[in-house]
């Protein structure tokens, strides 16, 4: 199988080579996905060191796992339930406290850019502190929400509770954060 | 349906209401001083999570050939260990077709197999 040939093909026929053992076709698999996963994993638990051990457990399970997916093209919300659940657990084991190996924003402003845009930085690193701040549950449920759109449902489902608690979560957290955000209003 | 956010604004609104009237362009939540406030920190923070949602941070580069690494060498493992129907089995269909073709002791002939990329088990032992 080519690269062309991989990326034009769909999650569920991939899944199914791999299911049969082609490595390859997980391999597209991986490369597709990890970018998302990460990102919603380094939201979630704070450091890019932890973000990635999730998502490479996250991907060798799924591996193992491919006989108990039923359905091929549900691999990614499988993703983003499995990414969710392995990011709580990190959090569950992480002293309180210890963020010392949090990431910093990425990009500190250099003196250059536009006034909009310090603003705008500035803003960002407003609300990543202040996503530091909920718990994991509610930051969980915000950002897959707000940040990857994922539905109320598939939610309830990644963190294991009910779309009410989702909604009620959700509620909390936009609470907090728009009264983190209430100095540059 | 209604959600209580336990954040009761001094009219009675909470805030989840004030967002969900965030596009109206009347209304309560436009004229009333503690909605209005509120709707405007939700419209900073609506600027603010846009703006998070366009970071694309990026996994080390490496992180693929680390993941795939575990899964090859899960692959080999599920060779000299059949599991029952959990996970792919072509490895161990591979080196039980081998052990036939060969007439010799499965153990010996996982030594001579190639791995579902084609290359020989030998070669991969000693990554
Ligand atoms: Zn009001």
């Amino acid at each position: 199988m080519g690269v062309a040939e991989a990326v034009a093909l769909d999650d569920a026929t991939l899944v199914a080579r791999s299911r049969e053992g082609d490595v390859r076709a997980y391999e597209h698999l991986v490369r597709r996905y990890q970018g998302p996963m990460y990102r919603l994993a380094l939201r979630i638990v704070g450091g890019s060191g932890d973000a990635e051990d999730v998502v490479q457990d996250v991907f060798l399970t799924a591996w193992r796992r491919l006989g108990q997916l039923h359905d091929d093209g549900a691999f990614l919300g499988w993703l983003y339930r499995s990414t969710t659940n392995q990011c709580l657990n990190v959090l569950r084991k992480r002293k309180p406290h210890a963020d010392t190996d949090l990431d910093e924003h990425e990009s500190p402003a250099p003196r250059t850019r536009p006034e909009r845009e310090v603003e705008m930085n500035a803003q960002l690193d407003a609300l990543r502190a202040a996503l530091r701040g909920l718990t994991p549950q509610q930051r969980a449920c915000w950002v897959l929400r707000e940040v990857h759109g994922r539905s109320y449902d598939e939610i309830a489902e990644a963190i294991g509770t009910t779309q009410q608690a989702v909604r009620g979560r959700l509620a909390r957290a936009r609470a907090q954060l728009a009264e983190a955000m209430a100095p540059w209003r | 349906m209604a959600v209580t956010s336990g954040h009761v604004l001094p009219c009675g609104c909470d805030v989840e209401q004030v967002w969900e009237a965030i596009g109206l362009s009347g209304g309560h939540a436009r004229s009333c001083p503690h909605c209005a406030a509120v709707r405007e920190s939700l419209l900073v923070l609506r600027a603010a999570t846009a703006e998070l949602a366009r970071d694309q941070a990026e996994p080390s580069s490496g992180l693929v050939s680390r993941v795939m690494s575990a899964v090859r060498a899960e692959v080999r493992r599920s060779d000299v260990l059949p599991s029952p129907g959990d996970g792919p089995a072509r490895m161990s269909m591979r080196a039980v077709a081998m052990a036939g073709d060969v007439g010799e002791d499965p153990m010996c002939v996982r030594l001579v197999v190639t791995d579902v990329d084609g290359r020989s088990l030998d070669h991969l032992n000693g990554t």
